[in-house]
């Protein structure tokens, strides 16, 4: 209740001062002389344009072809009327009454006249000075996608997005141009629609409509400490003129894509044949444990979407459903997402109003990737159930039945993202407008978990345990925008506002032990015997982000553009003394080809435009709320006994250390880029770029003697990204009958640690790379961070071979388990940091049947194949399997940590191969079918040995966030295989 | 237009400044300063002193009944053993092999586990005392207020006196910058006249789990009895007498039928304890003790009823130690040895894991090559600890109070500092009462030559104390710590072993800090 008189306090106040504004000014009225103009776009194929738009030149005024490039439109006699459309150039007509105009739009190789989406505005694209990526809908990846990032996996140079699991509960990593923290998300900010820091999973891929990528900081700074890491603005799919349904529908199969080749229980038995001392335990059955996981993934998605518009108001509603089963038993994901946008004008169209939501809802069962583990040791001639039927506990496994952990795992989860806003833009002269974004974004998560009291894991903890998460954010933007052409020459687009951003966070758990019946399972917390001390847990966090903006882009003679922003930022999360910071920028560029000079290679040099960029960007994400200040609290298993009630109480200690100089990291990027077009066949960008990021937020250690929480968060060191970007695409044939598009990108960042100490906190290196939960590894480490290094260098012996009793020798030919901690000569052997990334994507169109094959690879990487040291590691037969050729490699050793583990991992992956069939259907009933099939992860070209060369490269920070730098490229066991897939789809408009 | 553009800007300059309140509401955290200032708040805070001897795992995992801090004592002395086991179980880059063997770096983990436990703890009673003596209270009852915190703080002070030697006196927090070590003798001194300036103010009557007068003064007398190694010279008269200030009646021995009583699951109020850290695994949602998972072997469970938490298959005895109990000693049965035999079907459990060939689990008293091939030992090799037996019902981690100190030690202590200081006769019935309480026969302290004296009590607190973490000391003190024994080669010449190195990760957290000789 107190929230939500909070929230109408804020929400009065904010709308008090957008009701000044309006009152601020007075409304205009122009006189009109009214006529009405009917026309049809079309391409050069003959081929109707929907959703062209149609403009008054000068003014807002127009409308949007419907689905069959129809339009009427009022206007004035002798209005010029601009129609435009995505990828093509704008054609110009003057207004005549009675005429049907036929409007021919030519596509735009060079992409002149399309309209980008910056941060809080939209930009002829010839007007950009920063380095933007944009990508439409047609060119997203589509196919079974269960977290929306992997839409533009391989699509965007310098966009490296990795979905290392096979699990369609599991999320993706994005990292632009490397990453900037060491100790925070690096993901970019995702702006769904103008409101940013929106989970990119709120929105689901067949909702969008075109996706802006911004890269460098003088595109970037505009928003301020929340775009160190670029920025994603996704623009979702708006009324169209006219009324129509869309339905789309896939179904897809899926099998595990690769496997590691265990031994079968044959190969097992036969083992004693090949070498006489190895004994075996044979239970007498033949099991293969990962494929007894396994099942035929199946996915069904449907969604439709309903649209319906006039010139001036329009509504558009979609419903997706998506249900996909994994690979592995179990594993689901149920999705429904709901959308609504909705507008209309007032105020004698002066004033727009745009309200939406977006929402999706997911039911899933996560597996527990512990399992991957004991299915690749447990022996294989151990059977699943014993005669009865019940789960075969055998004395001859140290493992947890694979099969038992997965079919016992209660583990529902909810996640529900639910995003709504409301937008007002008012024209208050010609070329001025004010908007006014209001939104609140709410995503719950509620873990529900219980363990039953027959399962084998029970005799470590038996209980049930709900959990809820709730993260709700509201923001306030205003933002006045001034276009403003004086003559041809000079165009100027001023922007300034002011945003205001709460966010509040809870938290609760509840957990209850010791039950006596499974009947209730996690839906009856007061059945358990036990509820301890710290089993209920609860905590709230609110930050508050307030921030001042401003860009000033001029363009002269539309040669030459110069942009400029700044945005002030206040954070509630920083210390006194370090709240504000400033975060400008400035660019410029210039379009070579229009020069007179350059006037005789108009032929075949359509664009030709350089463009440098330099600004600062921070990392307002860095920090949770608190970290600042020093804190004492409860500590789980903190409690203490006390003799005199015979009683546990809380004890209360210092939880955190206090550092109140903490402040933003800064990251200062230079950007310098160049766009062409060639023979209006090729057109391409090419970017350079150097990042560099200071005051690098860092938990470290710090004095036990002289604390008693050992580590303090602290701005120590530099990071730095270096890299180049170069993007072609090109339609080599455009014909009738045919058409034949390709597209490619590619780029290459050198991440580098410049420094790792300040005055208080100093460090040669930083050992990471923890090989936790490895046997008998628990504490080693496989990595250093140091200076003049990248994040994620493996830091191990170099292995010179393996001596003939089968342990590894390093390269002065000792052996290396027997050397001493001290001894052991360790050195830097590459990072896991990828040296080149590529994305080649291709259509071909030939009469009804179009042929898309989208590729990507990742090159140079570096990877910790621990999965491999553990199961050729000496000594696991005859209680744990091993891999077929075990005994070809002939190793007696331990799992020993060295360079003969450490793999490159490049690949390049077929992604996805789809045909499809478009119906010409000339009925009034339908009028759009298309039918496709499509291949999915059809084949990886790598050396790697492991299961997948795609391997994770995100972590988790303190707070259980995704995506921080360190720790990348460590195989382990853990890893839910990737599938195959080939699904059957349909788009029907009607 | 410009003026009503310029007054708009105004007006939303004007309201848009005032929406610029950046402070940090906080809800479910405590900042430092609102803490601490009423006497129920400032009990919570000594209660974390109180807590902070169970450890933690913050930076390393140094829980006191876990691999790092309990094991430290044991696998240092020649009473135990963590082989490195067949399956690569324990190897842990050689940390225990290198604490076993004496070859000792300020990288090894285990020791940098040791540190955090003291440290942690010594802090955590300075959180606990800075603001009693900032607070208004009268100087007499802040006397009393502190005594308690400065008992716990005298227990952490021991054990890094005993480890590390030269170590920084932090009395307050937050800490004054311009402490740095003091030598091993300064600590000494320092660590006895804080004992000695707090017995008056303790609580006399024992309190179960908490630093009473009796326990400050058994602390005592554990700093002069080893006073030769710690503080330079002999103080056998004085250890002597502080033990003899001990109450008799307050902490009696158990009979013999109830020896194993002081280490069962429910030893909590257990009379022979004089001070134990207490767990509850069950119900106070703290880790638990994991002595008895830690050193049973992974597949031994269906030998113990109820018992359903698995084994780490680590610690065990070095070889020799379970054949020295005479066979009539009730303390034999403080290891486990021999075949493993399912309660279900009464056979011999099949040891699968590590090694696992399946053979039968039978313990063996044997370590074959714990350490001359890492990853050879088996994983049925050496005698396990079997001291905390297992209860019904119990699971990985249990909820057996750790032992610190009992009296028997006093016991013992006086036994030991009699015959030192040639008062044979006397210490004879200390001696008796501790091997009579064991079911064997008295000795004759007065026939035997000196050495076989020493031989005899040395011999009595290894077997009373076996795997109670007293043994490093004992080692010292009976001069065998720098000896050649099992796989351990004699150490160097210059004694630097007997302290451990300050770990590298704190001289690099605290450039103050120097090294000890010798690393």
């Amino acid at each position: 209740m107190k929230t939500l008189k909070k929230l109408n306090y804020y929400v009065t106040k904010h709308l008090m001062l957008v009701a000044l504004f309006v009152l601020a000014f007075t409304v205009s009225v122009f006189a009109q002389t009214p006529i009405l103009v009917k026309g049809i776009v079309t391409d050069v194929m003959g081929m109707s344009i929907p959703g062209a738009t149609v403009l008054i030149k000068g003014t807002t005024n127009g409308t949007i072809t419907d689905f069959d490039g129809n339009f009427t439109l009022d206007c004035d006699l002798n209005d010029t009327l601009s129609v435009s459309f995505v990828g093509y150039l704008t054609e110009e007509y003057v207004a005549q009454e009675g005429v049907n105009l036929n409007v021919l739009l030519i596509e735009d190789i060079a992409k002149i006249g399309e309209v980008v989406v910056v941060g809080y505005g939209t930009m002829r694209k010839s007007d950009l000075t920063g380095a933007i990526t944009s990508v439409s809908a047609e060119e997203l990846h589509k196919g079974v996608v269960t977290t929306t990032e992997q839409v533009l996996q391989g699509k965007v140079a310098g966009l490296t997005v990795i979905k290392g699991s096979g699990d369609p509960t599991a999320g993706a990593t994005m990292r632009l141009r490397g990453g900037t923290s060491l100790s925070a998300s690096s993901s970019p900010l995702v702006v769904v629609d103008g409101i940013p820091g929106v989970d990119i999973n709120t929105v689901q891929p067949s909702d969008i409509e075109s996706i802006d990528v911004l890269k460098d900081a003088s595109s970037s700074a505009i928003y301020g400490s929340r775009g160190a890491n670029g920025v994603i603005i996704i623009t979702t799919s708006k009324p169209k003129v006219g009324q129509k349904i869309d339905y789309n529908s896939y179904f897809a199969w899926g099998k595990v894509a690769n496997h590691i080749d265990m031994l079968s229980a044959s190969e097992y038995r036969a083992l004693p044949d090949k070498d006489a001392a190895i004994s075996i335990i044979d239970e007498g059955a033949s099991t293969d444990w990962i494929r007894e996981m396994e099942q035929t993934g199946f996915t069904k998605s449907h969604d439709i979407s309903i649209s319906a518009a006039t010139e001036k108001s329009g509504l558009r509603a979609s419903v997706n459903y998506l249900d996909s089963k994994g690979v592995i038993r179990t594993s689901e994901l149920k999705r429904i997402g709901l959308n609504v946008s909705a507008y209309t004008h007032g105020l004698n169209d002066k004033l727009r109003i745009d309200l939406g939501t977006h929402s999706t809802f997911d039911k899933y069962h996560p597996v527990n990737t512990g399992i991957f583990e004991s299915a690749y040791n447990q022996n294989p001639t151990i059977a699943v159930y014993d005669s009865t039927g019940a789960y075969n506990i055998s004395a001859a496994s140290r493992e947890f039945t694979p099969i038992e952990q997965l079919e016992t795992d209660i583990h529902d989860n909810t996640t529900n993202r639910i995003l709504g806003y409301a937008k007002a833009d008012l024209e208050i002269i010609n070329g001025l407008n004010i908007a006014l974004n209001l939104s609140n974004e709410l995503n719950s998560r509620r873990d529900r978990i219980y363990v039953p009291i027959t399962a084998q894991r029970a005799q470590f903890e038996q209980s049930a345990i709900q959990r809820l998460s709730e993260y709700n954010t509201q923001q306030l933007e205003t933002y006045a925008t001034y276009v403003k052409e004086l003559n041809s020459n000079h165009r100027f687009n001023i922007m300034g506002g002011y945003t205001y951003l709460n966010t509040i966070s809870e938290y609760v758990s509840a957990k209850s032990r010791n039950y006596v019946t499974d009947i209730t399972t996690y839906n009856n917390l007061e059945g358990g015997n036990l509820i301890a001390l710290g089993d209920a847990e609860s905590n709230k966090k609110e930050n508050t982000l307030i921030s001042f903006f401003g860009r000033l882009n001029y363009s002269l003679k539309n040669k030459y553009v110069f942009t400029g922003t700044l945005r002030r930022d206040g954070s509630s999360k920083f210390g006194k003394n370090e709240k504000w910071g400033l975060f400008p920028s400035a660019a410029a560029a210039w379009t070579v080809s229009s020069e007179p000079f350059m006037a005789s290679t108009g032929n075949w040099l359509n664009n030709l435009k350089l463009r440098f960029g330099y600004g600062i960007t921070g990392s307002q994400d860095a920090i949770e709320p608190y970290k600042t200040l020093g804190l004492y609290g409860t500590s789980s298993g903190g409690a203490y006994y006390d003799a005199a009630s015979d009683s546990w109480n809380n004890s209360y200690r210092v939880t955190q250390n206090e550092n109140p100089d903490l402040k933003w990291e800064t990251t200062t990027q230079y950007n310098l880029g160049m766009d062409f077009s060639l023979f209006n066949k090729l057109s391409g960008t090419l970017e350079l770029y150097n990042k560099l990021t200071n005051d690098l937020i860092y938990l470290y250690d710090v004095p036990a003697d002289k604390n008693f929480y050992g580590q303090t968060l602290a701005n120590v060191g530099d990071l730095s990204n270096k890299g180049i970007e170069l993007s072609l695409s090109s339609t080599i044939i455009q014909k009738t009958d045919f058409s034949w598009d390709v597209s490619l990108s590619m780029a290459r960042n050198i991440l580098k640690v410049e420094k790792l100490s300040n005055d208080a906190f100093q460090a040669d290196s930083i050992l990471m790379g923890d090989l936790i939960g490895i046997n008998g590894l628990t504490s080693a480490q496989s990595q250093i961070l140091y200076e003049g290094g990248s994040v994620g260098t493996f830091f191990v012996p170099v292995c010179s071979g393996i001596d003939s009793t089968g342990q590894f020798l390093d390269k002065y030919g000792r052996v290396i388990s027997s050397l001493h901690a001290d001894s052991i000569q360790n050195e830097d052997v590459g990072s896991a940091q990828p040296k080149f990334t590529l994305g080649f994507n291709t259509t071909f169109k030939y009469k009804n049947f179009d042929l898309g094959i989208s590729t990507y690879g990742i090159f140079g990487q570096k990877v910790f194949n621990a999965t491999a040291m553990v199961l050729y590691a000496g000594g696991r037969i005859p209680a744990q399997n091993a891999p077929v050729d075990v005994l070809d490699r002939g190793i007696t050793d331990q799992a020993v940590i060295s360079d003969y583990w450490v793999e490159t991992a490049s690949f390049f992956r077929i992604q996805s191969v789809t045909l499809g069939y478009t119906f010409k259907l000339n009925t009034p009933y339908v009028s759009n079918l298309r039918l496709y099939v499509s291949g999915e992860n059809l084949w990886v070209f790598t050396n790697y040995s492991g299961i997948d060369p795609e391997i994770n490269i995100e972590n988790y920070d303190a707070e259980g966030k995704l995506n921080v730098l360190t720790d990348p490229g460590i195989d382990r066991f853990n890893v839910y295989p990737k599938a195959r897939i080939f699904s059957f789809g349909l788009n029907v408009t009607f | 237009m410009k003026s009503k553009i310029i007054i708009s800007i105004i007006v939303a300059a004007t309201l848009t400044m005032s929406c610029t309140k950046l402070d940090e509401t906080t809800y479910s955290v405590i900042s430092t300063s609102e803490y601490g200032t009423t006497p129920e708040e400032l009990t919570t805070i000594s209660g974390g002193a109180y807590a902070t001897m169970r450890g933690g795992d913050e930076g390393e995992n140094y829980w006191v009944s876990g691999e790092f801090v309990f094991f430290l004592n044991e696998v240092s002395s020649d009473e135990a053993t963590i082989p490195w086991r067949k399956g690569n179980n324990w190897g842990d880059e050689g940390v225990y092999m290198h604490i076993q063997k004496h070859e000792l770096s300020s990288d090894n983990k285990v020791i940098w586990a040791a540190w955090l436990y003291c440290f942690r703890g010594i802090t955590a009673c300075n959180l606990a005392i800075s603001p009693i003596e900032a607070s208004d209270m009268p100087e007499g009852d802040k006397l009393t207020a502190k005594a308690e915190l400065r008992g716990i703080r005298a227990y952490y002070y021991y054990n890094a006196l005993t480890w590390f030697g030269n170590i920084p006196i932090n009395k307050s927090f937050p800490v004054n910058d311009s402490v740095l070590q003091s030598p091993k003798n300064e600590v000494y001194a320092f660590l006895e006249q804080e004992l000695v300036d707090i017995i008056p103010f303790l609580q006399e009557q024992p309190i179960y789990g908490r630093i009473t007068q009796d326990i400050a003064r058994g602390l005592l007398a554990r700093l002069y009895i080893n006073s030769e190694n710690l503080g330079g010279e002999t103080r056998w008269q004085e250890c002597l007498d502080v033990c003899s200030e001990i109450s008799t009646t307050s902490f009696p021995l158990n009979s013999t039928g109830d020896y194993f009583s002081m280490f069962a699951s429910d030893n909590t109020g257990n009379p022979e304890i004089m001070f134990a850290i207490p767990f509850d695994f069950s119900s106070a949602g703290i880790s638990g003790n994991y002595i008895f998972a830690n050193t049973m072997h992974y597949n031994n469970s269906p030998a113990f009823s109820g018992y359903n938490g698995g084994g780490n298959n680590g610690i065990c005895a070095q070889p020799g130690l379970y054949s020295s109990f005479d066979p009539t000693d009730i303390r034999r049965e403080s290891l486990l040895i021999g075949p493993q035999i399912s309660i279900r079907t009464g056979e011999v459990i099949a040891a699968v894991g590590g090694q696992g060939n399946g053979a039968p689990l039978i313990y063996t008293e044997e370590v074959d090559s714990a350490f001359m091939a890492p990853g050879e030992a088996l994983g049925v090799a050496g005698a396990r600890l079997f001291k905390y037996k297992p209860t019904e019902g119990q699971t990985y981690q249990a909820d057996h109070d750790f032992v610190v100190m009992r009296y028997a030690e006093i016991i013992m202590m006086q036994a030991e500092c009699l015959v030192r200081l040639n008062r044979v006769s006397e210490a004879e019935p200390y001696l008796n009462q501790i091997r009579q309480r064991a079911g064997l026969n008295s000795i004759a302290l007065g026939g035997l030559s000196t050495e076989d004296q020493l031989k005899a009590l040395d011999t009595e607190w290894k077997h009373e104390f076996v795997f109670e973490g007293l043994r490093r000391d004992v080692n010292i003190r009976f001069g065998d710590y720098l000896k050649a024994w099992w796989e351990k080669g004699d150490d160097p010449s210059d004694k630097y072993t007997l302290l451990f190195p300050i770990p590298r990760r704190e001289m690099e957290n605290n450039p103050k800090l120097v090294q000890n000789p010798g690393y």
